[in-house]
């Protein structure tokens, strides 16, 4: 058989050895995605002071150790960038103190391309920059290259991180509310994934509760029907769905709402 | 081992460090995107699971031994997470009816128009081939991988990978005369 397959296929074989190059898009919106996720799983995992949080450059331990901060290190300046990501204002030991009973409340501002056009894509310069900034900087860093806009939603971070403490909707406050927005379903996704589903329902009803008629209502929506369906929880999740394909018609999400429901045994 | 044997094996084997994430993102992105794809993730989700991908690399960077080549160790979390993946929403492909999805025509940028045909060609060839057969498949005739080393990397006997294999290339060499036989006739 194998003779026989390399006889029949061998420039099959080199088709099946082929690499093709991934969208640029998809690569800088996962990367910026995966930095985002991992430096925040990192604050909560470990509580760091905000200085401490994407310190990119520490060496690790040992020659075995798993690298920290991953995707901060300035060795992901190599790709081409239409990405902005703006990580800054972590909820700090002040903050904490500030808001009181809220516990290693950390959060990462990332503007994601995903609103952008694909425009923006070719426009990225030749360096990708690192994605969290300096250790212990507040300041929000406009890496080169990127749209006035996304450097605008970093100048307010700080209102992204708690938005409570400002009114919802006021001028200017658009891009905030959609990077708050995104982190909390960027944080339910990765709970989603790693199992934990009750999790994942807790921020997606944060997310409810906070942004109720919020831009992104949509795909949390969505993202509730699977939670419930990996929560166990068929009957919530069928009339989740039905609810869902009620209200959204013609959404994107019905795919998936409806392979999570197909999925329930 | 001795210590002394431990030291001698030390001076023989050169220390290669665990690459961090963002080198292991940037030179192998491309890899993990087309392992997803090839694995049968729909263009809609291949984002989604390439992060996830990463999130576990990351996870378990410290368990990887850099003596061993990277691809077949990324190969198998994308294959975890594709895996996963499947068992909740359920994919049904079938090869010969109408429900192969389109696959994302990327293409290499050097690809002739033959090549262009045959990569489009074996990326739909592959989804008539069994999930946990194709993994073998492409990473044996793929990336070159032993098949004990996929046995291993999989989590299934050897002779499990073995017969994986020979009824994946029989799967998949019947995909291939098959959807010849479709572009010919039409």
């Amino acid at each position: 058989m194998m003779q026989r397959l390399v006889g029949l296929e061998s420039r099959f074989r080199l088709a099946l050895r082929a690499v093709a190059p991934a969208p640029s898009g998809s690569r800088e919106r996962v990367r910026t995605r995966l930095a985002a996720t991992l430096s925040a799983l990192d604050a909560r995992s470990e509580g760091t002071p905000e200085g401490e949080l994407h310190d990119a450059h520490r060496a690790p331990s040992s020659a075995n150790a798993a690298p920290r901060g991953g995707l901060g290190s300035s060795s992901l300046s190599s790709g081409k960038l239409a990405v902005l990501a703006l990580v800054g204002g972590i909820a700090g030991a002040a903050v904490l103190h500030a808001v009181g009973a809220r516990k290693s409340v950390q959060v990462v501002y990332v503007d994601r391309p995903a609103v952008q056009t694909p425009a923006l894509a070719p426009a990225a310069s030749p360096a990708a920059p690192p994605i969290p900034i300096a250790a212990g900087s507040r300041e929000p860093i406009a890496t080169s290259g990127g749209a006035p806009d996304i450097a605008q939603g970093a100048a307010h971070g700080a209102e992204a991180a708690f938005p409570s403490a400002h009114a919802h909707g006021g001028a200017g406050s658009g891009s905030s509310d959609f990077a708050a927005e995104r982190i909390l379903l960027d944080e339910a996704r990765t709970a989603l994934v790693q199992g934990e589903s009750q999790r994942a329902l807790g921020l997606l009803g944060r997310h409810r509760a906070r942004f109720p008629g919020g831009v992104l209502g949509e795909e949390r929506d969505a993202m509730r029907v699977e939670a419930l369906v990996a929560a166990h929880r068929f009957g919530e999740a069928r009339m989740a769905a039905q609810v869902f394909r009620a209200h959204n018609r013609h959404s994107l999400f019905l795919a998936t709402v409806d392979s999570a429901v197909e999925s329930i045994p | 081992m001795t210590d002394s044997g431990d030291r001698a094996q030390s001076v023989l084997v050169p220390l290669r460090a665990v690459p961090d994430l963002s080198a292991i993102f940037d030179q192998h992105f491309d890899f993990v995107w087309n392992a997803l794809q090839r694995l049968g993730v729909r263009p809609a989700d291949l984002e989604d699971l390439a992060h996830e991908v990463f999130l576990k690399v990351q996870a378990r960077l410290g368990d990887y031994d850099p003596a061993r080549p990277i691809r077949p160790w990324l190969f198998g979390f994308a294959y975890r997470v594709a895996a996963a993946h499947r068992r909740l929403v359920r994919h049904r492909v079938e090869v010969f009816g109408h429900a192969i999805e389109p696959v994302d025509p990327v293409r290499l940028p050097d690809e002739s128009a033959e090549a262009q045909e045959d990569s489009e060609l074996v990326r739909n060839a592959l989804e008539a081939v069994d999930f946990d057969r194709r993994a073998v498949l492409l990473l044996h005739d793929g990336e070159d991988v032993p098949v004990p080393a996929i046995a291993a990397e999989l989590g299934i006997p050897v002779n499990t990978a073995y017969s994986r294999l020979r009824v994946a290339r029989e799967e998949f060499g019947a995909a291939i005369r098959a959807l010849r036989s479709r572009r010919r006739a039409s």
